[in-house]
């Protein structure tokens, strides 16, 4: 009778164990791969060869990981049903170690790390190597809480100066440049590569292959103010024609695409985009009339944050306030009349409360702004293929 | 009736508990010490558990505005600075000082006023950082401070003063208990108790006080660099001036990294005592577990910079810390392989408190591989600062650190009370906190691969985070859950609990010798040590084999006159000098009249509680000890 039982309560074990085993490797095989690979941000959806050869090491430590953590639980399911306690005066053999034993699983984890500590080092390396070699260098400034894009020239003159969107041309060696006068920020666009700090005094360099055309979602990962969550951008990858075709258009300043405006003119900014002209540029303005006469700027905001983003061919963006707000005119004027409740903490919002802009100003603004297009228009963004045309923003209320 | 043979009423020793409050504000008994560090520690805990569960309130779907970013800020930094200093370790100091003097046979700690001294502060220093609050000032700069968000250009308000000296306040509560704890195992330990017949959870004890002696310097040197930085003006870590943020991250992590053992080592020794008397088998590989705890300490000193593996210090760097980082996997990957080999063949009772012990084994292992994943670089520059790292290290500060402390709980509690905490309810607690700790962290993998960072007070409909975040809040109110039952278990329990003996577990080692609650001065006569497990040899003799084996009876305890036990007196200047720090600490941070000498602006409670503090300690000092 004790034995059969004893016979059925190990059976019984075994069964369970390898139910459980088989739950957990199923389980931890199927559900990351499923469940996160559907955002636009998922770190295991690579498109370039370098967020490629990060993912290749992360699967070789994930199923590794999987092996131990199988095998480990088994043994600790089959321990725990194996040696209940049958009878109260019951007392095991004394064992006190076993060397054997010992040593083994001493090695047998030190060979498995070794296992990745190869691939490690040696991608490290190759990743390091390769923003030597650039086809085109883009250098990228965090600010609180957007991102600031220069596309360095030889003469400087021609140099292009953006927000929140980067357009790089496909079939290319992009790398970034990195930096902030502020605090510390972190570049990433996990589908494109890693992350990478923006530390102010240093400089720090992050290379892709950009094989893929699309458009690819970026964020800030290191903690950096109120807004951290809001600090989004993109990548836009498009032929290289178009890249080119981007690039001119920039350079040749925006153009109204509407003749709404008085005059057709991009000079002829309106006098209510005074007050916008003392912290954001837009190429081809020099000044607004009556402006530049900033009404009790903080003191805070000195010349290192100062600086709004680049306003230029503003009507081509998808989004507004980095990433918060999709680029519509509703938009641009509920964030015109209270950004600071839209995005908390940011330095617009110190000088413009609700009621600072009258609604006429405000629909002046929008207007204005909106018609900051090139004239053969903005050009279609490439989508990639898989992925639904889908923008990362908030509704502002 | 002549009047001799009339016993003189002894002013002193005290023998028997005295009770009330002054009781407490003046007690040097470790033991009721470590039970006022245990109950602190425990508030301070439900106090961050709250604020978890706002944090994941506002974090339950896209787009809510429960709190405000500032606010949100602010809780996720008094959420990681809440648990490390003023939950977890406390938790651990409390075990430390009720156990472990227990353990080696010894009346009390070393220096039992300092001991008293140490706790005062810690609570000066917990009341300090929550009072930030109060003063719409709580710290928002994270956990780990990074500058330059905390210099005065980018956060000008006194929030990161509360942070920073707070923390120095906690700093020498640590530093103090540490050197205490230190001297107490390496002088105090029963004759014959030889360091490798000592009980594992005091090893532990030992080189846990030896990290943080060795790890809070660094930590106090940046904190001070800070302090000049926002008082004074000066630039160490602004680089416009000079000086280069990273220098803080370095200095933080030299401490930071040590910290995670700091916290996670007193654990591994409590289930290291637990799952051998529940197995009725010795500890596997005794020597190995002391080497490994030594080797664990020893490398967490050398891995520092892989918390900073995308600051761009270059491959070599990179590689070399993703190597000393894996490295520490090994002793790590010992330490499960040996609990796990003390229950083989063992015959094991699952009390609540083994079932937490179990519990840390298996969930350990989870945080252990996970870490094993961002060992390394590349992978590293996907994980870091997403929720993956969240998953990561709750797996080893929850499913690791708290399982242990609540294993510990479970295990003393009959020893500390003399009341054995109710199995049933203990059994929903393990498993309510079972499930809804991985139902709250595990999906936190999915949502960090899914490319979500951490420090986000919200994020959009878009980005699909949405579902797993809501199962993900679900969770962590089934897990606040479980504590609730753990205290309507104390409660009940000190109610009217059933009454433990002496050794209800049938313990290994020889605080389970004295009686539960023990004496004030533990033991009667203090115990000769001839074997590790002592008591075990005490009951079984030569260890037996096999099924059947006679417990002895326990030696009748000898009666010795306790008057004769010389002990510690009662002391309230630990007290009132630990409160002179706290109006010190406190002058730097609240507006209170400015002393102007010379170049000197000295705010007028800094000389004030000064003043006390070293009042007190010149008084302390000439007080007649007992």
């Amino acid at each position: 009778m004790q034995r059969s039982s004893d016979r059925w309560v190990r059976r019984t074990s075994a069964r369970l164990v390898l139910l459980v085993a088989a739950l957990f490797a199923v389980g931890g095989a199927i559900l990351p791969g499923v469940v996160s690979a559907q955002s636009p941000y998922s770190t295991i959806s690579p498109v370039t060869d370098q967020a490629n050869d990060i993912n290749d090491i992360y699967k070789l430590t994930f199923w590794l990981s999987l092996i131990v953590f199988v095998g480990v639980q088994i043994g600790i399911v089959y321990t725990v049903l194996s040696y209940r306690r049958r009878a109260e005066g019951e007392r095991p053999e004394q064992i006190h170690g076993n060397k054997t034993l010992e040593i083994i699983w001493t090695i047998i984890p030190a060979i498995i790390l070794l296992i990745i500590f190869i691939p490690t080092v040696r991608t490290i390396y190759a990743h390091d190597d390769q923003v030597n070699n650039p086809d085109l260098v883009v250098e990228v400034y965090g600010k609180q809480w957007w991102w600031e894009v220069h596309y360095p020239s030889e003469d400087g003159e021609s140099k292009i100066v953006t927000a929140n969107e980067i357009h790089v041309p496909q079939g290319k060696r992009v790398v970034f440049h990195l930096y902030t006068n502020n605090v510390i920020h972190s570049f990433w666009v996990p589908q494109l590569s890693g992350k990478m700090d923006l530390i102010p005094g240093h400089e720090n360099k992050l290379a892709i292959d950009t094989d893929t055309p699309g458009y690819f979602f970026g964020q800030c990962a290191e903690y950096c103010g109120d807004s951290h969550a809001l600090m989004r951008f993109k990548v836009i990858v498009e032929p290289e024609e178009q890249f080119l075709a981007w690039q001119d258009a920039w350079l040749a300043g925006p153009q109204q695409a509407s003749g709404d405006l008085a005059g057709g003119d991009i000079a002829a900014v309106p006098q209510s985009m005074a007050l916008c002209m003392t912290c954001h540029e837009i190429n081809g303005v020099e000044s607004v009339a009556g402006g530049n006469a900033v009404p009790d700027l903080p003191e805070e905001l000195d010349a290192a944050r100062t600086f709004g983003p680049n306003l230029s061919l503003l009507g081509c963006r998808t989004t507004l306030a980095a990433g918060t707000l999709r680029n519509t005119p509703e938009n641009l004027a509920s964030w015109l009349h209270d950004p600071e409740g839209i995005k908390p903490g940011n330095y617009m919002g110190t000088v413009i409360t609700p009621g600072s802009l009258t609604d006429e100003q405000i629909q002046e603004i929008v207007t204005y702004l909106e018609s900051l297009q090139p004239e053969e228009g903005c050009g279609e963004i490439p989508v990639q293929p898989g992925v639904t045309e889908q923008v990362q923003v908030q509704d502002p209320d | 009736m002549a009047s001799i043979a009339q016993p003189q009423v002894m002013a002193q020793p005290i023998t028997k508990p005295a009770t009330g409050l002054w009781s407490w504000l003046t007690t040097v008994d470790h033991k009721r010490i470590g039970i006022m560090y245990g109950v602190t520690a425990f508030l301070f805990l439900l106090l961050g558990g709250v604020e978890a569960l706002i944090i994941r309130t506002q974090l339950a779907r896209p787009n809510l505005d429960v709190v405000s970013a500032a606010r949100y800020n602010e809780l996720f930094t008094m959420h990681g600075t809440t648990m490390i200093f003023l939950a977890l370790m406390p938790m651990s100091v409390a075990f430390f000082n009720y156990v472990m003097p227990l353990q080696i046979g010894a009346r009390d700690v070393a220096f039992p006023r300092l001991n008293a001294y140490s706790y005062w502060i810690f609570l000066g220093g917990g009341i300090i950082l929550n009072l930030s609050w109060f003063f719409h000032a709580a710290p928002n700069a994270g956990w780990y401070g990074y500058a330059p968000l905390t210099s005065t250009s980018w956060n000008p308000g006194r929030n990161v003063d509360f942070w920073l000296i707070g923390l120095q306040v906690l700093g020498v509560a640590s530093m103090l208990a540490a050197f205490n704890m230190i001297v107490t195992v390496i002088n105090m330990r029963a004759p014959g108790m030889t360091m490798m017949r000592m009980p594992i959870f005091s090893w532990t004890t030992l080189i846990v006080s030896i990290l943080l002696v060795m790890a809070f310097p660094a930590i106090t040197a940046a904190l001070i660099l800070l302090a000049f930085d926002r008082y004074a003006g000066t630039g160490f870590y602004e680089y416009a001036a000079g000086g280069d943020p990273l220098l803080w991250q370095h200095l933080f992590w030299v401490f930071g990294h040590p910290e995670v053992y700091i916290l996670v080592l007193p654990a591994f020794g409590i289930v290291s005592e637990i799952i051998p008397v529940f197995s009725r088998k010795p500890l596997f590989g005794y020597s190995v577990m002391v080497y490994a705890t030594c080797a664990i300490a020893f490398l967490g000193f050398g891995v520092w910079a892989h918390h900073m593996f995308t600051v761009g210090m270059g491959p070599t760097a990179n590689a070399v810390f993703a190597g000393s980082t894996m490295l520490i996997a090994i002793p790590t990957g010992v330490k499960i392989f040996n609990w796990l080999g003390t229950m083989v063949k063992g015959s094991l009772r699952f009390t609540t408190a083994m079932l937490f012990a179990v519990g840390l084994v298996s969930q350990f292992v989870i945080g252990g591989l996970s870490g094993v994943m961002h060992a390394s670089p590349p992978v590293d520059s996907q994980q870091n600062d997403t929720y993956f790292i969240i998953a990561h290290f709750h797996y080893v500060l929850f499913g690791g650190t708290v399982f242990g402390l609540m294993a510990g709980t479970y295990f003393w509690f009959p020893k500390i009370t003399g009341r054995l905490l109710d199995e049933r309810l203990g059994k929903w607690n393990f498993w309510m906190a079972f499930v809804g700790f991985n139902a709250t962290f595990f999906p936190m993998h999915f949502v960090g691969l899914a490319g979500m960072p951490r420090r986000y007070f919200t994020y959009s409909e878009d980005s699909g985070w949405g579902p797993w975040n809501l199962f993900i809040t679900i969770g962590a109110f089934v897990l606040a859950t479980s504590f609730l039952v753990f205290i309507i278990n104390v409660v009940k329990t000190l109610r009217n609990g059933e009454v433990a003996s002496d050794d209800p577990w049938d313990a290994a080692t020889i605080e389970w010798a004295t009686s539960s609650p023990p004496p004030v001065y533990n033991f009667a006569s203090i115990p000769e040590i001839t074997h590790r497990d002592q008591l075990w040899w005490d009951k079984y003799g030569d260890h037996g084999a096999g099924s059947g084996v006679e417990r002895k009876a326990p030696a009748p305890k000898e009666q010795v006159d306790p008057s004769s036990i010389h002990l510690p007196n009662p002391s309230y200047f630990p007290l009132v000098s630990a409160f002179g720090f706290f109006i010190l600490a406190l002058g730097m941070l609240i507006d209170n009249p400015v002393l102007t000498i010379g170049l000197l602006h000295l705010p007028i409670l800094v000389p004030i509680g000064g003043l006390i503090m070293v009042v007190a300690i010149y008084a302390w000092a000439f007080e007649p000890a007992g």
